[in-house]
Parts: structure tokens; sequence; C-alpha cells
């Protein structure tokens, strides 16, 4: 070693550069991504912490997305400084992987493009390709949204659907709806238990709409529920809960009231399910299914009857969600698209126009049929939507103690009204605010909100639904919506635009 | 009855696309509709149990996840209290065998579609796709297991003759052909 050349001089590491003054040195951050100051670190220090795994856990030095990749090195130097020791005797924390950068990509996988998550398909998928629908995603489902004709844009097609189911005859596919059979010795007692109303008494061949509740009173579900037998029941739920549906009741039947004899088992991938609406769904009905008396008196809505449709056995229900005369028909789904072509085809005389999930919505609103999900978000009970009558008051279900809390009873509640602005041209977008004067300025207090919000071609104006505060009690007030920075007025009325009664029968 | 029964993947037309070569690294087969029950009842009910043996005609698999076989039916347990009853069962008669015993049957053979996976490298294509250990014993044949396929629901069927059996509920169908024709892209490459 004795002729080694020039002595090597290394780089002298300064890991801290102090400031010129007190006061004038801001603050000095090491790192970056958990805004760790040379401070804090010497902080640590004096406080005691000896073990940099401890420094790092006190500090949060070195514990971003970087690991500290971008800082370690720095706070390790001023560590070992102000601990008097070596930089090696301090170590280094230990990297936790990603500490690389790792590409988008890998961390996606195969799941892009049309593999990015599961599509669900109804059994009539390809005729509404085929037949030009624009779909919707409604959970992982895929659902006609509207079925838009050569030149047509959505607001055109949404009202000529519209139109149609209510002047002669629309089809929508409604195969999505969570369907669950429910058989056993106490299905009606557990029925009793889980909605809000009552269960019992319902005949075999009946159906009965119904109201799930948290157990804080809130409303969690709804649908129709039918008899099937005297031990037996295929309950409906909506599309987007029907796995959280067979969740809860499975929850319930498992932990709660293990002596129940019950079984729910999911089918809602066995049927197909057309829905047929309009003042011409008795006349088309007559035609495919010539064995059944449809009569009003025979078959009223709100019951079930099995029959031969089109050919294809089928289980027919008297049932709808837009207020028109409804069948809901139910075939096993490898017979759904044979069922759908037939209905197409002898329903060509009534012009029948199928409707996607948009003018559901349209006719759904103007007859006032809530959306769980659109005019419920978890803090709405039975009473605020104006269904108290789906409340027993002489049975217990889940949720029956919260509704006589004193929050869930009070008047001032949101209450679903529905809103008619002065300017019928103006769709106001749901979820705008509700405010009472007619100056838009901030500070405002909100006394609500839109819920549901449309144009109808029946009606000729936009409607709305929303919740107001005390709305049950204001019907024929005016109130104010902010609306692109302004304030329309509306008109506060019963959340019905159009009677359903009449043409339901 | 006559009208046909409309398959869940017959959008593929999947018959015009030919058949690949048999002895593919992978191979893939939409299965036609077979029929299909889904029985309840408890495990530890012997009037059930029986009731069940007298209309099968064999003992229900009581084993968590175990297989078991009559001459056209095949009984998988998918939980305590759940089969699925795979094969041409009338479900009349079984139902008349179950009467006095307390039980449910729900026909479920329209919502299923199931696919099978061979070839050489068909436990490489599954892998990609389900979290379970496929090499496990308690994957072999005359097993069953309930997991998830690329995010939906499949029961695994895994079967002597070489083969995995998914089912997946119908509107999935299309969804887990496709990822399971993506996953074996690979190894049908390199084999060309």
């Amino acid at each position: 070693m004795a002729d080694a050349g020039p002595e090597l001089t290394l780089p002298l590491p300064i890991w801290s550069i102090p400031g010129s003054g007190r006061g004038q040195g801001g603050k000095a951050f090491v790192d970056f991504q958990s805004d760790v100051t040379a401070a804090d670190l010497r902080l640590a220090a004096r406080e005691g912490y000896r073990s940099i795994e401890h420094v790092k856990r006190y500090t949060t030095t070195g514990m971003g997305t970087d690991q500290g990749r971008t800082s370690n090195i720095n706070a390790l130097g001023i560590v070992a400084a102000a601990l008097d020791v070596d930089l090696p005797q301090v170590g280094h924390t230990t990297f936790r992987p990603p500490f690389t950068p790792v590409t988008f990509g890998a961390l996606a996988g195969r799941r892009v493009g049309p593999l990015l998550d599961p599509v669900r398909r109804t059994p009539v998928h390809s005729w509404h390709q085929a037949h030009g629908a624009a779909f919707e995603p409604v959970g992982q489902w895929l659902r006609p949204y509207y079925y838009p004709r050569h030149g047509e844009d959505m607001a055109a097609a949404v009202d000529r659907e519209v139109l149609a189911a209510r002047t002669s005859l629309g089809l929508m596919d409604a195969s999505t709806l969570g369907k669950i059979d429910i058989q056993g010795g106490d299905a009606a007692e557990f029925l009793n238990r889980i909605y809000t109303n009552g269960w019992k008494g319902l005949a075999v061949g009946g159906c009965r709409y119904g109201l799930m509740l948290g157990e804080d009173g809130m409303v969690f579900d709804d649908g129709v529920t039918a008899r099937l037998g005297p031990e037996h029941f295929h309950m409906t739920t909506t599309t987007g809960n029907a796995a959280r549906v067979l969740d809860w009741l499975e929850n319930w039947l498992q932990t709660e009231w293990p002596e129940l004899a019950v079984y729910c088992t999911s089918c809602t991938e066995q049927w197909a399910v057309a829905s047929l609406c309009g003042p011409n769904a008795r006349n088309l009905m007559a035609e495919l299914c010539p064995d059944l008396d449809l009569s009003p008196d025979a078959f009223p809505a709100m019951t079930w009857r099995d029959g031969m449709v089109a050919g294809l056995p089928a289980r027919i229900f008297r049932i709808g969600f837009t207020g028109e005369l409804s069948f809901e028909i139910n075939v096993p789904a490898g017979h759904g698209p044979a069922l759908w072509e037939a209905i197409m085809a002898a329903g060509e005389k009534y012009a029948i126009t199928p409707f996607g999930t948009e003018a559901m919505h349209v006719l759904r609103a103007e007859v006032g049929f809530i959306m769980v999900g659109q005019e419920t978000d978890g803090t709405v009970t039975p009473a605020d939507l104006g269904l108290g009558r789906m409340v027993s008051g002489r049975k217990d279900f889940i949720g029956k103690r919260s509704l006589s809390r004193a929050d869930t009873a009070r008047a001032d509640r949101p209450q679903l009204v529905g809103l008619l602005t002065d300017e019928p041209d103006i769709r106001v977008p749901e979820g705008a605010q509700l405010i009472a004067g007619a100056d838009p300025a901030p500070p405002q207090i909100g006394i609500g909100h839109v819920t549901s919000s449309y144009y109808s071609p029946n009606l000729g104006r936009s409607f709305a639904m929303g919740m107001l505060q005390g709305g049950h009690q204001r019907h024929g007030e005016d109130i104010h919506i902010a609306y692109d920075g302004r304030a329309v007025r509306a008109a506060v009325t019963a959340p019905r635009f159009l009677d359903a009664g009449v043409r339901a029968k | 009855m006559n009208q046909p029964r409309h398959e869940p993947l017959a959008h593929l037309a999947l018959a015009a696309q030919g058949k690949g070569p048999e002895d593919a690294a992978v191979v893939l087969r939409a299965l036609p509709y077979q029929p299909s029950l889904i029985l309840r009842g408890e495990s530890d009910d012997e009037v059930f149990l029986e009731a069940a043996r007298t209309g099968l005609g064999f003992d229900l698999p009581l084993a968590v996840n175990h297989v078991s076989k009559g001459d056209d039916v095949t009984a998988h347990w998918l939980g305590p209290n759940e089969w699925l009853l795979l094969g041409p069962i009338a479900s009349g008669s079984l139902s008349q065998a179950l009467a006095g015993s307390r039980h449910a049957i729900v026909e479920h053979g329209e919502g299923r579609q199931i696919i099978a996976l061979s070839g050489r490298r068909r436990r490489d294509v599954l892998a990609k796709l389900c979290p379970l250990d496929l090499a496990a014993p308690e994957l072999a044949p005359g097993r069953c297991a309930r997991s998830i396929l690329a995010g939906c629901d499949m029961l695994l069927v895994p079967k002597a003759e070489d083969a995995y059996h998914i089912h997946v509920a119908r509107s999935f169908a299309d969804y887990a052909w496709r990822s399971l024709a993506d996953a074996a892209r690979e190894y049908l490459q390199k084999d060309s």
C-alpha cells in the first residue's frame, strides 16, 4: 500500500443544511410524502427513540408509498448525527412492496377492456343488441336503456316509448329483478317478520307488494312477492339488491330464527321475464294464451296464474311498475328469446314498443311509484314515503321499534312530494337542492333535494319528486330549486301525476 | 315445449367456429343444457335423508364438497343443507318421495351454463382466474367446490376424464367464457 495513488477525497455528506438564523431557516422537509422535517427526526432522537424502525413509526418518515426511496438516506443521516453514531449503525428500515414502480397493467392484469368487470346479460340480450338498444349498466347487469330509432336522440326515443306504453302496448325485459324461492312450513311467518305488512292472509294465487326495513327502520328494499302454495312463495327484489336481500334473509334465518322451517334459494337466473303493459295488454294476452280466462274477475290485478303463453309454459303475474294494465310473463330462461319474439310478432298490430329503463323510470314516476335507491337512501322510513299504510300495527317485523324513535317519528322529517317547476321545460337535475327563498345566493339552508326528475310526454312538461322537510303538510306551497345558479320556483304537489288505479284494472 | 331452448352462449356461434384440435393445450366446450334441481334439507334429518335416498336411489353426499352419483343423476354438496342434483330427475317423483319431510326443491337448470375445460394446461388457465389451490387433494374427481371465476360465482367440478366442469349462472356465461378464452390464449399460441 506504500505507493497508493493520490489520496481519494470522498465528498462530504451534508444531511441537513442549517438555517441562517432563528426564524429564518424555515422547515427542512426530509420526507416529502409524509411531511416529516429534520426537526421531527431530531425530536425523535431527543425523545429516546434509538431503533430506526421506531423512529420511522414515530415520525412516519419512510412510510409513504415510496417507502423512503426519495428521503430515507437523508433521514438516516440526520438520525445518525443526532444519535452521534455512524450511519451503518443506524441501519435502514424495512422496505415493503411495492417500493419500486409497478405498472397499472401489472395490477389490472387482464381485467381491462371488455373483461374489466363481469357483465351480466339477460336471456334476451342478443335481441336487444340486434334491435339497436342503448344499454345501461345496473349493477353488473346490462339493461336496455332505450331503443333509438334511426335519427332519434335519447329524449325522443324515451318519449315515444313512454307514450306507447300509455296509449297502446309496451314491452320491457324485467329478467334482472332478483327472484328468491321461499319454501317451508314457516314461510308466511318468516315474511311477516321480514316485511312491514302482513302476509299470513295472502291467498295462494295472490301477490302482494312488500317493504323491507333495516333494523334502523329505514327502507332497505321493496318488491312483489307471490304465494305459489300454502308453504311456498316467490319473492322479487330490486335488481341491484338481489344478492344483498338473499344474504339478509339467510342471516336472519341462520343466526336469529333458526327455529323457522324456511329455505330461501335464489332463482333469479331460472326465469326470463317479459313485462307487458298498456291498454292493449289484455287483447294481446288473449291471443297469446287462449286457454286462460283473462277477465278482470277471473284474473285480477295482484294475482298470478300458470298458463301457456305462445305455446310456452309460463307463470303470469298481474303486476307491473307503470300503473298500466300489466302482465309480467315468466318463462324458463331458455325460452326467453322465443317468448319475446312471439310477443313482438303478435303485438305488431298494436304497434308494440319495447322500452328501456329510462322509459320505465318516467312511467313509474308519473304514477308515483318509488324507486329504492333513488327515493330512498338508507335514511327514509315508509311514512316518509307516504307509505305508512304499508306498516302493520298488529305484528312485529324488522325495524318496527325504530319507527317509534323520537327522531324517526318527528313531523318535519324530509318527506316525499311531487314538484312542478314554474318553467315546464326545465328538467332540474336529480340531487338538486330545495331552498325556501327565491334568492339562490349563499349561504342557503337546504330544505330537501330532488330524487327523481323527468320529462313526461303525457303531462307535456317536466316533473320531479323530492324529499322536502315536512313535505306532507306542504302540498300547494311554493318552494325553490337551486338550478344553474338561480332559483327555480316549483309547486309542491302530491307525488302522483297520473292516476294509476283505473288504468291498471 | 316444442320450442327450441335458447342456449346462454348461442350468440357466440361456437359451433360455427369449428372444433380446435383435440390435443390442444387447452380445450373449452360449452356443454348443452342439463336439467338440474337445488335440493334443500338438513344433513342431520334422518327422515329427510331417507326420503332423499328413496327418491334418488342413492345417498346424498354429507361430507363437505363431495359428489355422489346414481345412474343418471349426480348430487353435489353445496352446503350443509343444500345440494345440486344434476341430470334427468323427475322433480315430481322426488317431491313425492320427500313429501313427509322438511325440504325444498327448486328448478335450476335454465339458469346454469356448464363449461368444460380440458387439455394439459387446463389447470394453468383456471389458476389465473380462481383463488383455489387447484393441486390440493380436496379438488380431486369426486369433489366439487364453490368459488370465484374471474369475479363470477362458480361451482367447480373436477372430472375423472382430465377436465373441469365449471358451472356459472346463465347471465355470467358470456363473461366467464371470454375470461377463460383470454386466459387460454398464451398456451394456444405456443402450440401453433
